[in-house]
């Protein structure tokens, strides 16, 4: 009993999570279900290719989607029937389908498993005993409301480029923490959380091309602690080089594959074709005529360090065209592949989820003054774990928004799907963010 | 020389703040165009008829109307000069002119809104510590009122202008008349605390007459007032007898007049018995046990016109599980783009630009009633750690904004279900007001050495 009353938060937490898998199980009906998309067919192509091989990651799809498909879709039993094209008006049922219903078992249990874990990190770190029940509570409710949930079904990368990521921040939690503020001198489990953390990571930034951007963000934030730490703390040296090994070959094998050809075709169309400025200003950069027949020529070498370049060198064609499309970075993300399965509850649970997916620009400017105030704290305060969730805050702010820009600016065609991993991070900062303020707040002493 | 950037580096705060008002101020003159521009609507002849009332006659109390607006559209009094030319549908693309008589209540409701949100940015400044926080505020509230989403209604001949400008004025008081009492530990009954509480009063009462849905709120603010009475400091202050019972007095004269006039039950209420209650026969039943007779009998409207708001009130409170799911399968009514849809201003110079920046400002989204909720507790919990009368009074004024922003928008949808969008934007908005005020405070508390 004793224990019980000393430990009602983990063990509230605990209770919380159970549930929430429960009523996930209850509510989104056979987690094997699954359906097909127009780009399902080119991860089972993509995966025939050796897993250990370059191929695996120069080809048409990238590592992990290869790998995932290789391991459960490697027979000719595995036909992929039930495909979803809601461009064309034609979204149908999910189905149980040979092959594929392992895969949206994994993306299920992997979805649940992630977000729990995160759950139960983010209640372990926060102090207040209110606050751990109630972040736990958030998390989960943000996890299993459709806008989420129901992607989980889908045979695209979404569902991945989601699950892992919340795995990648709670290792990252808990190591930094133990790092800094528990001091913990156990190097095992430093390099044991370490190495789950580089995996994950390496994993989730080759579920797509534009993760990459994400994760070079991460070795630049770690200098400072190194150099802090003048090159004493090994596990962030060994780290950060790994990390720049790991980024030197996602953006060389993105290079060498074709994958990036189409989308970037896409995105000239958009922004550099219409505007007689814009293709003046890449024939500056030596491109040929886009009509000329040496354009395709250029285009396969040069086109995307030019685009960059015409990117960074004209920030207000960026803001006015981020702003005239805000409605992009603000939209309800739930799947349009499927109608949901259990009809009487997915209206209830959409509206639900609106609580806790804020449809508004608001987001962002709410997660600049929050971060803000605690890089502000941070410099005033000296204190360790303010320091820690400042620096959580912007990692995952900074490497969200570059991944936001990449996704936007990388490619036209299907450009909800995907915003909709990097505008969810954005979401999920806020309720972290807030939560840690809250607990701040209470805990906070005055001097 | 040394003397200016002595006092320049000693006051660098308070010039920083007069200098974002003075920016505030002449980009919302400058580029909403001419404020003698109006435009009536659907309601503005009502507001015009019953302002005819004799000046000091109940009837400008218990008229068609109520008493604010009655006394306001008294500047187009004279029927002859004061014709309503231009009334707004919004499907047209109607466009705002300068009217006779109505120009001068534009420039009132401008130059009231332009104030208001001044004094509010002003007041909650003042009352945040750290330098940083005070400017953000300055710079949120005036964004915030500033944006087409507030600042258009001003030109309207309605009440929802009012009702945002008069609240924002009560609330930057009761800021003032909180800190100075609680934090300052200033008397109650100084002369300025006088002064300032029934400056408070009166403007409290003008917002209150300005729709029948505040009036509920007097009763929220009379409860928390009531709380102060246990405490032995202020029980003995007479003070604060005296202004419960003028708020019950300000109460009674908004009820009974109310009662009076029949603008409830002719015809919000009908609308809202039509929408929620004739067309279910389980909740017929429950008002035919409270006395009604049958909706087409000759003695419905004498009985609905005596009862109905008290027995709708019991019906509500008796249900709730009938309000929460209204308001759940409605919820997109309390997240609407709050931008009013009688007139357009595409001609605008930076239209286009303010409005994208209102965006971000004013959430259209549920989340900003979960979040407000969560921030609110967090100050609650802050503020019984440790006795810190700074956190206290915030909280106090937190708890204050919040349980209004709540009552009115429960009033305003379920007392009338026509035009319910245009009557949920005042407490809307209060409520996305609130989510910036809550994060300021939480902000400034933290960063406070």
């Amino acid at each position: 009993m004793k224990t019980v009353k000393r430990n009602w938060a983990p063990i509230t937490t605990l209770f919380i999570i159970v549930a929430a898998i429960m009523l996930r199980l209850y509510l989104y009906g056979d987690p094997r279900l699954s359906i097909g998309i127009n780009d399902t067919q080119t991860y089972i192509d993509s995966s025939h290719a050796p897993i250990l091989s370059w191929a695996s990651f120069t080809g048409q799809r990238i590592f992990t989607m290869n790998l995932v498909y290789h391991i459960f879709v490697n027979n000719n039993n595995c036909q992929l029937s039930d495909i979803s094209y809601p461009a064309a008006r034609q979204e149908n049922d999910l189905k149980l389908q040979s092959c594929f219903d392992k895969i949206a078992f994994l993306q299920n249990l992997l979805s649940m498993l992630s977000w729990s874990f995160l759950a139960w990190e983010m209640s372990n770190r926060v102090r207040t005993s209110l606050y751990k029940i109630l972040i736990a509570i958030i998390i989960l409710s943000f996890a299993i409301s459709p806008q989420i949930a129901e992607w989980d079904a889908i045979l695209g990368s979404e569902a991945l480029t989601v699950s892992l990521f919340p795995i990648c921040l709670a290792l990252l939690i808990e190591m930094a923490f133990q790092l800094f503020e528990d001091q913990t001198s156990n190097k095992i489990i430093i390099y044991c959380l370490m190495s789950g953390w580089l995996i994950v990571l390496s994993l989730w930034m080759f579920v797509q091309d534009a993760n990459v951007y994400f994760v070079l963000i991460t070795p630049i934030l770690l200098m400072p602690l190194i150099i802090k730490d003048r090159l004493k703390n090994k596990a962030l040296l060994v780290a950060s080089l790994f990390l720049i090994g790991i980024i030197a070959l996602g953006l060389m094998s993105s290079a060498k594959s074709v994958r990036w050809q189409v989308t970037l075709e896409h995105s000239y169309e958009k922004f550099i074709f219409p505007y007689p400025s814009n293709i003046n200003y890449i024939k500056e950069l030596g491109a040929p005529d886009p009509n000329s027949a040496g354009f395709k020529e250029w285009f396969d070498k040069k086109a995307p360090s030019a685009y960059l370049l015409f990117l960074a060198s004209h920030p207000r064609f960026v803001i006015s065209n981020v702003l005239e499309y805000m409605p992009m970075f603000t939209a309800d993300y739930s799947q349009p592949y499927f109608i949901g399965q259990n009809a009487k509850f997915s209206s209830f649970l959409l509206t639900l989820g609106d609580f806790f997916h804020p449809e508004t620009s608001g987001v962002y400017l709410i997660d600049t003054l929050l971060l803000v105030s605690l890089c502000y704290m941070t410099v005033k305060k000296r204190e360790v774990k303010i320091y820690i969730w400042a620096w959580i805050g912007i990692w995952v702010y900074i490497s969200t928004a570059a991944m936001l820009f990449i996704r936007y600016f990388g490619d036209t065609y299907n450009v909800m799907r995907h915003l909709f991993p990097a505008v969810e991070f954005f979401r999920l900062l806020l309720w972290i963010l807030l939560i840690v303020q809250a607990d701040l707040l209470a805990t906070r002493k005055i001097s | 020389m040394r003397l200016i950037w002595a006092t320049i580096k000693e006051k660098w705060q308070t010039i920083t703040i007069l200098a974002l008002l003075a920016v505030g101020i002449w980009f919302r003159v400058s580029f909403y165009g001419d404020l003698r521009l109006s435009i009536g609507m659907n309601d503005t002849e009502s507001y015009i008829n019953s302002a005819r009332a004799p000046l000091f006659s109940w009837q400008l109390f218990a008229g068609q109307r109520l008493f604010t607006t009655n006394l306001i559209y008294k500047l187009a009094d004279d029927p002859q000069e004061c014709k309503l030319v231009n009334i707004s549908y919004p499907t047209k693309g109607s466009v705002r002119e300068i009217q006779s008589c109505f120009d001068k209540i534009a420039v009132l409701q401008n130059f009231l809104s332009i104030f208001a949100w001044c004094f509010l940015a002003w007041t909650t400044s003042r009352w945040l510590k750290n330098p940083l926080a005070k400017i953000a505020s300055v710079v949120l509230i005036l964004a915030f009122a500033f944006t087409p989403q507030i600042a258009e209604w001003d030109s309207i001949l309605s009440s929802e202008s009012l009702s945002l400008s008069l609240f924002v004025i009560t609330f930057a008081l009761l800021q003032e008349i909180v800190f100075r009492v609680s934090y300052k530990n200033e008397p109650l009954n100084s002369a300025k605390n006088i002064g300032l509480i029934f400056g408070w009063m009166l403007i409290f009462a003008f917002w209150v007459f300005v729709r029948d849905a505040h009036l509920y709120v007097i009763l929220i603010t009379l409860i928390l007032l009531s709380t102060l009475l246990l405490i032995k400091k202020y029980r003995q202050i007479k003070t604060l007898s005296l202004i419960i019972c003028l708020l019950l007095g300000i109460f009674v004269l908004g009820y009974v007049s109310a009662k009076d006039s029949l603008r409830a039950t002719h015809y919000p209420l009908q609308h809202a018995f039509e929408a929620y209650i004739f067309p279910f026969p389980s909740r017929l039943q429950f008002f035919s046990n409270l006395g009604m007779p049958g909706p087409q009998s000759p003695a419905f409207q004498q009985w609905f016109d005596a009862q109905a708001t008290k027995t709708y009130g019991l019906f509500l409170i008796t249900h709730p599980r009938f309000v929460v799911t209204t308001m759940f399968d409605q919820l997109y009514y309390f997240n609407l783009d709050s931008t009013q849809p009688y007139y357009i201003t595409d001609s605008l110079a930076i239209r286009k630009a303010s409005d994208k920046i209102g965006e971000f400002l004013h959430p259209e989204s549920s989340s900003v009633y979960l979040l407000d909720t969560l921030m609110l507790i967090a100050l609650v919990i802050a503020s019984f750690k440790r006795h810190d009368p700074w956190i206290k009074s915030w909280t106090c004024l937190g708890f204050w904004v919040f349980v209004c922003a709540c009552i009115t928008l429960f009033t305003n949808f379920f007392g009338d279900t026509i035009g319910a969008a245009r009557h949920v934007v005042p407490p809307e908005e209060t409520f996305r007001l609130s989510l910036w005020i809550f994060l300021i405070i939480h902000i400034d508390y933290l960063l406070e050495k």
